[in-house]
């Protein structure tokens, strides 16, 4: 029997050496700006910029690639790959200087052939593109007038276009390396960014390394040349708590969405800085379902949006680290109306009054019934909106209206809005363009299933179609204005808070911000000074 | 004794094959569309989604399906809808992992369970008895996200002794092999005790007593190590068990694996990854459990006999 005591003494001791209980290793900092760890709250599918729909994975290849153009902090257009641009009268023509010298990480030359062929790919249906595809809009083709000018075609006027540009979802990636690559080029991007890509392992890591040869920065960053970072290691930490002690343990210098409740305990601690922002685009909203009773009653539809208290969510379920939405866009996202914002203040007798004229009575368990239905309610709740469902069914329950919550993965939730099986489903949508609109509220789209409200109104789409695509601003501005009132008169949605994006940083990394559409800028970041 | 392996080898395949049929059937009771969960919330064109519901053979009939995905399985090119990479080679990427996380694991369990299992025993109903009595309860009903986090704030934050996350090294792997051992210590001190007391109730640890031997010779060298074959078992069969438990314990550290692999495609709808994962977990299970009956084998005479 000794024997075996004795193994497993020897063993635990082996094991325990071989560890070295007690020695952190020291933060390896060879170059001046050092190498930093990003925590993400996902792991990205694929960097494949115009195969994948993912935010995540355009925070990881916004470091990879280079849009044509930028957008600064204030949402302007500054030259990127292209030194300057035209746009014709009619909107259906976008002519672009490319800037000269630029190339790959593989070596080979950016220039106008480049660009040909990867909107061309984009636009290609074997890309199965899930996001840039939409960016694109209504691409006809491209034509290579000299090596350095490229004119960009389209059917129809796409005046958005240029925001889609400015995404690295439309990021310039080596034709030499899709060739080489083909399916796995998702694994093995290459681009003409800031930073190399080096190694992807699995649920663990993705590794990117200092491009040095880059010297083509948009003119309105920090410095010029290369990147400071000698390097930058992105980790994926899917639960909340991992990421703070991540952050906490210095396992992650930097990590993204912190959850609201972990914002009070960062913000007291010096260790740390926070830049707090909130998303543009669709706000985090509840879609309500026309297609299926009772939320095909606009009276229903308005009752909800009176007797949502916006202000106690955000202070109690948000933590206050939000401020109440009102409409389908969120405040700073481009053509929002504010005419929204006094449309449904919280008022419960209003609530009251709008459910009595649309016929609902309160029944003797104080639960508001017509013709002998009951206004009951389906909501399937993912674990994302989980934390502040609950509060709107008890807000809910006081103008009568029973909320039952379903729990479920979003995949089954999204199929049970499409089937019409349930009546609510709560969304955001960052999106720099209000085009996010059409995706969500255009008929068309109601059979891919991103339309979920299912409305289907001639006016609503007409809308939607001139602010899309009209090339003259003021009638670009009255329709998506028109658009957000319909919206809300219809009350098609329920609009919570914007949606709340967090970033945590440790005190000793600096120069990093959040660009125009809140993604992280790490071309200007270093530990120290 | 090839004869008895070569048998057993062949057993395994119709085994393998309901297991097959019954994971491709269970997709289907899962709800939700994995194209549409995917592209709806991106804006991606109905062509678009069809053309990629059409290349994954959804719009095929189950057989077709089912023969396409094992064809698939046998030349490694399941390749998962979300990330477009193949599933066997991710697979293998993340066993050792989970398998390394896994043997720790028991090994530390077992390390701390055996013996305290066999003390109790040697005194039944004495203090030490119901200090281990409480101690694996204890261990037992402790929520493992709850010590993980803990285990986390005082090694990682406060003493800055070990990583809080992410895995590759062996120091990354004592803080989940703690959490994951707590939950079975508890299992294997009280099998060790259980069967350690009936062993000292048989009739040859009465002879031995009789013959005079000491009672430490008595513990140790008869009862203890029959009591551990039994413990040896239960060991084996928890393999599986571990797997489910580990997926929690991957999550909260961040650790690659294969727990998380399954669980994160099953949210996700990815069912080439669901399917294919199931089934290699299946082929290993059956494995495990291949060689465990073969050591038996190899050992005692007596059940290569009886089967």
């Amino acid at each position: 029997m000794s024997r075996y005591i004795g193994s497993i003494l020897v063993l635990v001791l082996m094991v325990t050496s071989a560890i070295g209980l007690g020695s952190r290793t020291a933060l390896a900092q060879d170059g001046a700006g050092g190498e930093i760890t990003v925590g993400l709250d996902f792991e990205p599918d694929n960097l494949d910029p115009h195969v994948t729909p993912y935010a995540v994975s355009h925070t990881v290849m916004m470091n990879i690639f280079d849009p044509l153009i930028w957008r600064d902090k204030e949402g302007a257009f500054q030259p990127g790959l292209a030194e300057s641009w035209e746009v014709s009268e009619d909107g259906t023509e976008f002519t672009f200087q490319l800037r000269d010298g630029v190339t790959f990480h593989d070596g080979t030359p950016f220039d106008a052939e480049a660009v040909k062929f990867n909107l061309d790919r984009i636009a290609d249906p074997a890309t199965q593109s899930g996001f840039a595809s939409t960016l694109l809009g209504p691409y006809d083709h491209t034509e290579v007038v000299d090596p350095l000018t490229v004119k960009v075609v389209f059917s129809s006027p796409a005046p958005g276009f240029l925001d889609g540009a400015s995404q690295a979802f439309m990021g310039m990636v080596s034709p030499a390396a899709v060739e080489k690559f083909g399916a796995d080029f998702g694994r093995n991007p290459v681009g003409t960014g800031f930073m190399k890509f080096v190694e992807w392992a699995p649920q663990d890591h993705i590794t990117l390394a200092r491009n040095d040869d880059y010297n083509w920065g948009a003119p309105f960053f920090g410095h010029t040349g290369p990147a400071l970072l000698d390097g930058i290691t992105f980790r994926f930490y899917g639960e909340g708590a991992t990421r703070l002690a991540a952050l906490q343990a210095g396992d992650a210098d930097i990590v993204d969405n912190v959850l609201n409740s972990d914002l009070i305990v960062l913000e007291s601690d010096p260790a740390f800085k926070v830049l707090p922002a909130n998303a543009i685009g669709l706000p985090i909203a509840i879609l309500l379902n026309t297609n299926a009773a009772p939320t095909n009653d606009v009276a229903v539809r308005q009752a909800l949006n009176f007797a949502l208290d916006r202000q106690q969510m955000v202070d109690i379920a948000f933590f206050g680290a939000s401020r109440p939405a009102n409409g389908p866009l969120a405040p700073g996202t481009p053509y929002y109306s504010s005419e929204v914002e006094s449309m449904y203040p919280f008022d419960l007798a209003r609530a009251a009054a709008v459910l009595d004229e649309g016929g609902w009575t309160l029944n003797e368990n104080g639960i508001r019934e017509k013709d002998g239905q009951q206004l009951v309610l389906e909501w399937s709740v993912t674990p994302w909106d989980a934390p502040w469902a609950e509060l709107a069914q008890a807000q809910f329950g006081q103008i009568g209206a029973v909320i039952q919550i379903n729990q479920m993965a979003d995949a089954a939730a999204l199929e049970a809005m499409i089937a019409d099986e349930i009546n609510l489903y709560s969304t955001a949508w960052a999106s720099s363009d209000p085009v996010v609109l059409s995706t969500v509220f255009h008929s068309s789209n109601i059979d891919g299933g991103s339309a979920l409200t299912k409305y289907a109104d001639p006016e609503l789409d007409a809308l939607l179609e001139t602010g899309e695509s009209s090339i003259d601003e003021a009638a670009r501005t009255e329709a998506y204005a028109g658009a957000q009132k319909l919206i809300m008169d219809q009350a098609l949605i329920v609009p919570v808070a914007l949606w709340p994006q967090n970033v945590a940083i440790a005190a000793d990394v600096n120069g990093v911000e959040r660009d125009f559409r809140n993604y992280l800028w790490l071309y200007d970041a270093a530990v120290g000074e | 004794m090839a004869r008895y392996l070569a048998v057993r080898l062949a057993m395994l395949i119709p085994v393998l094959f309901l297991v097959s049929v019954i994971v491709s059937l269970l997709i289907y009771l899962i709800p939700g569309d994995p194209v549409r969960a995917m592209f709806a919330r991106s804006g991606a064109t109905p062509e678009t989604i069809e053309s990629i519901r059409h290349e994954l053979g959804l719009d095929q009939p189950w057989p077709v399906q089912y023969a396409k995905f094992m064809q698939g399985m046998l030349t490694g090119e399941v390749r998962s809808i979300r990330t477009r990479t193949p599933v066997i080679e991710d697979f293998m990427k993340l066993l050792p992992s989970t398998v390394q996380l896994a043997v720790a694991s028991v090994g530390l369990a077992a390390a701390i369970g055996i013996p305290l299992g066999a003390l109790a025993a040697a005194r039944p109903r004495s203090a030490l008895d119901f200090f281990v009595s409480g101690f694996s309860s204890l261990t037992l009903s402790i929520p493992n996200f709850w010590l993980a986090l803990v285990l986390m704030y005082v090694f990682s934050q406060q003493l800055a002794w070990l990583p809080a996350t992410g895995g590759g090294s062996l120091r990354h792997l004592v803080l989940p092999a703690i959490v994951l051992a707590a939950e079975q210590i508890a299992l294997i001190t009280n099998t060790v005790r259980a069967h350690m007391l009936e062993v000292l109730r048989e009739d040859y640890v009465r002879t031995a007593r009789a013959k005079g031997l000491a009672e430490r010779g008595v513990l140790w060298s008869h009862a203890f190590r029959n009591a551990l074959i039994p413990t040896i078992t239960i060991l084996g069969l928890n393999f599986g068990y571990l797997l489910s438990s580990a997926v929690v314990i991957e999550a909260v550290f961040a650790r690659p694996g294969i727990g998380r692999m399954i669980v994160d495609s099953i949210l996700a709808k990815d069912f080439p990854v669901v399917q294919a994962s199931v089934l290699l977990v299946a082929v290993l299970y059956l494995g495990i459990n291949m060689l465990t009956d073969a050591c038996y084998a190899a050992i005692d005479p007596r059940m290569r006999a009886s089967r």
